[in-house]
């Protein structure tokens, strides 16, 4: 039976739903939690370790104990807080951590064997017997983690929208609203974000008769505010959000839940938004979180927080007990008492630690005929399911009153929500009076306002929220907006310190810090007479603060708790460090849109298309998709290529080249632009002709290689390798504004105006004849490493005579709509030589049997040009080029560098694998390591197979044997000379 | 068989949830660098074009044959409206300019046009751009050098204020169909 005075619900609507497989009704506007309360539902789960059943302790993301399993099958989530799960039609959901089920769970005998299983117990089964822990690991593992993950793909979508705004005011309570008014009428963008589906924050809490605002109630002046703010145009407000990350340069990520009624209606939905806000200002309006009394079995199934029972009386129109008592440190709980006389629910006592209770609060309950407790303590509560009863005693008096109880309300103090204050870097303070931590420093444009900024009355946080806001938006002037609201005055007494509630007892008995993995404040004893003294390593020794609820409700107490047994300031010890999220966050939510084909960039060819229906394989280069062979009639792999590596030496190849790395270069100066960047000569490069090219860093090692062209007088085009051209142009640009800005050069990516056509082989000659008619390709003509300007069907191409096969070739670059058509006239007109496309692998194939090197593969940023055996590249008369001091350095020059060779098989059959060591004798290891190889495949075309490698001084010891260890057996080579085909050039040249 | 010309998707044209996604194919294209220092860089340029070209940063200008947009203190691109005197511009370009100190190329093939509109162009483009759209996109006067994901692209603001919403993104030839099908994507 509900309450009919509550805020938060629409009781015409009534919604179904499933717990542990039994049906109950909630209404629209509960959440999970509340619909079970109400429904009479007080136990959820069981502990982590000592399997204790386990009740809601709190209304909100703090909850440690009510985390369910969500839905099922492709739907399922673990560790879902019930608190925060908004009621919807048809919702499933099913406590976690028992077995069989949650009344009667077998794991509960961890509680009777708790002695065995204190803090650190898990870390001493490695140390003593060692041999031992291989038995428990299959337990532990098995009893470790809450809730399953799902096993099959996540059905929903989830997206990422940038937000930018004047002002982002996180929390949608008093001073959040009052923050976002006075923002708006200062004419800022102003985005306002609430974790809640609900705005208000304490007010959903709260009843309406006291604490009224300029004399309406607070549920009045919400509404009137939302009023104002749903009707400006430059204020967004956003709820179901949590903030979960405060970043750099106020950069903020937000998450939102999206229609969580129907949140899993149907697939391809989306289910959550991750908000990447950048605000020019933040105000954190964030409320604070009560913290529980660290008193013997204080954890039982009817224990909560006070200003919890409040909302769930208020807001939800819960009736959570008849036999309430109150046990509280300070005067904010008094407020349970006056809400529940409000709804006419007796309250049977107040527990009070402290013997001078002086203020209003307390005053006000005390007319009200409510038995109060000052000076006393809960002792010891009973009733394994369900509270029985609570134990009273007087402090230092050892009688003990028993009495009656189905619901607990505890509240030992308020912690300001400053965990998104500390991610911007701000710094916090401890405030004694209050004993809580509270922003001190702020790093980044941020204000805190109200009860995270530790003011919790309500007046003051109108005063402040008023002048601190307009003081903090204002930049030229000192207006200021908003109207000035004012609450009653109430006068707070002091609280009084209970970290730990009795204390002698510590040993003894079960005082439960943090509730989700089951830290008791013996665990903080222990782990403080074992010598962990920082918070940061008991933190992790005990666990504390570790689990899904991230130590909302526990790392404070801790801290006390550690204070009081070393007798150290609070305020000294510090807090351990809070990270981002600040609830956790789905793995969908965080990967958002980009996953299966949106997983990564993709890149394709202008003849891609054709790749795919001639049945391609791809390889990623980079983002491109460059075709990696071409299987026919279920060929492997290794049959593909051979016959691609084949074909191409025998007749003709074709090959995609398109991805390589083209920039135009334009200027006066880039002839010496190009003397300085390579290690060879280009000034005397006449117009027309190509040239090989290696450059160098600054520290002598090969970055990149490729074929400059001399197109006109200052006009020429360089090629890089596929990964290296935006990094190669990156840095050439940065030479040009940087080191030379008085050269004369514009460079120009021109890598994607060009479909590159390459083809290869003996019969590439009469290919291209048929295409350019009207052509000579005689290599008198059109020698080796030139360029000619030609046109097919009045469309421009350049046809560069180049080779990375060592096979005559000729590449056209045509403007990239026509490639594919021209690709299929190549296709056509080849048909009579057997053309063969080829892939990325076969064309490795094929520049190896030649000896040519790929960047990246012979070379790793510790190689030289030198090492290469290019001696030949490199300028002996050119005054200054990038690298050239290195290059003379002692390292670079001493005898037994790593050189490339080419590395014979004695059996022919064996293809060794790249990345394998090469030795000179085989002892016990370590072995001491000659060189690697670098390259190896099978050489069709010598029937053999072959690798090249680098191997100290290995220029000098061709025909030495070296051995290849490998995990079966060792495998005997040879060195010799790397090109392994036509080393006089006789094909390449013909 | 004679040579025939691709564009870059097979549906040009695409429309979901009231967006349209429509490449602009074979548009033409010149990148032209110059030191805006040299006068006669400036004039001739200007004479050529018959307009002054824009030294403000992130601006365009519009004239009936072709767009002039700003992309660094040295660097304008001409995207060519109409492709009739395309050649012609190209040619003059490259006879009144010193070739020793400027660069004109033709870039027509590079980039792909991609132009997205309808009324809700901002809210998708802000799925997938940090971009402040409102403030770097103020007006139609204003383009921007971003990035889409991990995609470098230019966009082009087309709308008035009270206009349907349209935008032109500039991209890498091979990056087209990914951007396409994502933004296709996000208009669910």
């Amino acid at each position: 039976m509900r309450l009919q005075n509550n805020k938060n619900l629409n009781q015409t609507k009534k919604i179904g739903f499933t717990f542990d497989g039994k049906k109950y009704y909630g209404f629209e506007g509960d959440t999970l939690a509340s619909a079970l309360l109400s429904n009479g539902v007080h136990l959820f789960g069981r502990s982590f370790k000592y399997h204790r059943p386990r009740g809601i302790i709190s209304a909100g993301c703090e909850e440690p104990n009510g985390i369910v399993q969500l839905e099922i099958n492709e739907f399922t989530e673990p560790n879902r807080r019930a608190t925060e799960v908004v009621l919807y039609e048809g919702l499933v959901a099913k406590s976690q951590n028992r077995w069989p089920n949650l009344n009667y769970d077998l794991g509960a005998i961890n509680d009777l064997l708790s002695p065995f299983f204190p803090a650190g117990f898990y870390y001493k089964t490695f140390m003593w017997p060692p041999k031992f822990w291989k038995s428990y690991e299959y337990f532990i593992r098995r009893a470790a983690g809450l809730g399953h993950a799902p096993k099959k793909d996540d059905p929903h979508k989830y997206e990422h929208y940038h937000y930018h705004c004047d002002t982002l005011v996180i929390g949608g309570g008093v001073s959040g609203l009052y923050a976002a008014k006075i923002a708006a009428a200062k004419n800022l963008k102003v985005l306002l974000v609430e974790q809640e589906d609900q705005l208000g924050g304490a007010i959903l809490s709260s009843n309406d008769h006291e604490n009224k605002i300029n004399a309406n109630s607070q549920t009045e002046w919400k509404n009137t505010i939302l009023d104002e703010l749903n009707n400006l145009e430059n204020v967004k407000i956003i709820t179901s959000t949590t903030l979960f990350a405060y970043m750099h340069y106020n950069y903020l990520l937000a998450i939102q839940d999206l229609q969580p009624n129907k949140g899993n209606d149907k697939k391809n939905s989306i289910r959550q938004i991750v908000w990447k806000i950048r605000a020019k200002k933040v105000i954190l309006a964030t409320g604070s979180i009560e913290r529980p009394l660290t008193f013997n079995n204080n954890d039982r199934p009817g224990i909560m927080l006070a200003n919890s029972a409040s909302k769930y009386l208020n807001g939800y129109g819960v009736n959570l007990g008849k036999k309430i008592v109150i046990f509280t440190n300070n005067d904010s709980a008094y407020q349970t008492a006056i809400d529940f006389h409000h709804q006419k629910i007796d309250i049977t006592a107040v527990v009070d630690v402290r013997n001078n209770i002086e203020g209003d609060l307390p005053k006000i309950v005390k007319k009200l005929g409510i038995k109060i407790y000052s000076g006393s303590i809960i002792s010891n509560t009973t009733g394994r399911r369900k509270i029985k009863t609570a134990h009273i005693k007087k402090i230092n008096n050892n009688n003990v009153e028993v009495i009656n109880c189905d619901l607990l309300c505890m509240s030992g103090g308020w912690s300001p929500t400053v965990h998104l204050f500390t991610q911007s870097r701000g710094k916090l303070k401890f405030r004694d009076e209050d004993s809580c931590f509270v922003p001190d420093q702020a790093y980044q444009k941020t204000i805190s306002i109200g009860a995270c900024n530790g003011t919790f009355d309500l007046k003051n946080i109108l005063k402040e929220t008023y002048t601190s806001v307009n003081d903090f938006l204002n930049e030229e002037d000192n207006i200021l907006d908003g109207e000035l609201y004012d609450a009653e005055k109430i006068n707070i007494g002091k609280q009084e310190n209970a970290w730990i509630v009795n204390k002698e007892n510590i040993s003894k008995s079960k005082m439960f810090v943090d509730f989700q993995n089951d830290v008791t404040a013996k665990d903080i004893k222990t782990a403080l007479s074992e010598g962990f003294r920082s918070i940061e390593h008991v933190k992790r020794y005990t666990t504390n603060g570790m689990a899904t609820d991230q130590g909302k409700t526990s790392n404070v107490n801790a801290l006390g708790i550690i204070s009081e047994l070393t007798g150290q300031d609070i305020s000294h010890l510090g807090t351990t460090t809070f990270r981002l999220p600040y609830t956790p966050v789905t793995f969908g939510a965080m990967a958002g849109r980009f996953v299966k084909e949106f997983f990564d960039v993709e890149r394709k060819t202008p003849m891609h298309s054709w790749h795919v229906d001639n049945n391609a394989l791809f390889e990623d280069v980079g983002q491109w998709k460059r075709s990696w062979y071409y299987p026919k009639n279920n060929e492997s792999m290794d049959d593909a290529v051979n016959r691609e590596v084949k074909a191409t030496r025998d007749s003709l190849g074709i090959l995609d080249a398109s991805t390589l790395g083209k920039i135009d270069l334009k200027g006066r100066d880039v002839g010496e632009f190009l003397n300085r960047i390579y290690t060879n000569a280009w000034s005397k490069l006449a117009v027309g002709k190509c040239r090989y090219g290696i450059m160098l860093g600054d520290d002598g090692m090969v970055i990149d290689d490729g074929v400059t062209t001399r197109l006109g007088e200052h006009h020429y085009l360089m090629t890089t390798t596929t990964g290296n051209a935006a990094s190669v142009m990156s840095k050439l640009e940065d030479w040009l504004q940087t080191e030379w800005p008085d050269l004369e050069v514009y460079l120009t990516s021109v890598t994607e105006q060009f479909g590159t056509i390459s083809l290869n082989g003996p019969n590439s000659r009469k290919i291209v004849e048929l295409l350019f008619p009207d052509q000579d390709f005689s290599s008198v003509s059109f020698p080796h490493m030139s360029f000619k300007n030609l046109e097919i069907d009045k469309v421009s191409c350049r046809v560069m005579r180049i080779s990375f096969t060592g096979e005559i070739c000729y590449e056209i670059n045509i403007p990239a709509s026509y490639a594919l058509s021209l690709w299929n006239k190549c296709i056509q007109l080849g048909k009579d030589f057997n053309i063969t496309p080829y892939g990325t692998e076969a064309m490795h194939v094929l520049r190896a049997e030649k000896g040519y090197i790929i960047v990246g593969q012979e070379t790793d940023g510790s190689v030289t040009p030198v090492d290469l055996d290019m001696n030949w590249i490199v300028s002996k008369k050119k005054y200054d080029f990038i690298g050239k001091r290195a290059l003379v350095r002692s390292d670079t020059v001493k005898e037994d560098r790593k050189q490339l060779v080419g590395i014979l098989t004695v059996d022919p059959s064996i293809v060794l694998e790249e990345g394998s060591q090469l030795v000179e004798v085989e002892t016990s290891l370590p072995m001491p390591m000659v060189g690697h190889i670098t390259s190896s495949y099978y050489s069709p075309n010598l029937g053999r197979s072959i690798a090249l490698a680098l191997v100290k001084s290995g220029t000098k010891k061709k025909g030495v044997k070296l051995i290849v260890p490998t995990l079966n057996k060792s495998v005997e080579v040879e060195i010799t000379n790397p090109v392994f085909i036509d080393p006089q050039n006789e094909r390449l040249l013909a | 068989m004679t040579l025939s010309r691709n564009t870059v998707l097979e549906n040009i044209k695409t429309e979901k949830n009231g967006i349209t996604i429509e490449e602009l194919p074979f548009v033409g294209k010149i990148n032209l660098r110059g030191n805006t220092k040299d006068r006669d860089f400036l004039s001739n340029a200007g004479s050529v074009l018959d307009v002054l070209i824009p030294t403000e940063p992130n601006k365009i200008i519009r004239n009936k044959e072709l767009q002039i947009i700003w992309l660094s203190p040295n660097e304008w691109l001409l995207s060519f409206l109409k492709n009739e005197n395309f050649i012609k511009i190209f040619n003059e370009l490259n006879i009144k300019l010193n070739p020793e100190k400027t660069s004109i190329t033709d870039i027509s093939e590079n980039k792909t046009i991609i132009r997205v509109e309808g009324d809700k162009t901002t809210e998708l483009l802000r799925k997938f751009m940090i971009l402040n759209i409102d403030e770097a996109l103020e007006d139609n006067l204003k383009v921007a050098q971003t990035i889409f994901v991990k995609i470098p692209i230019l966009i082009i603001r087309n709308h008035l204020n009270q206009e349907k919403q349209s935008f032109d993104i500039h991209i890498n030839r091979s990056h087209t169909t990914y951007l396409r099908n994502l933004l296709l994507d996000g208009c669910n």
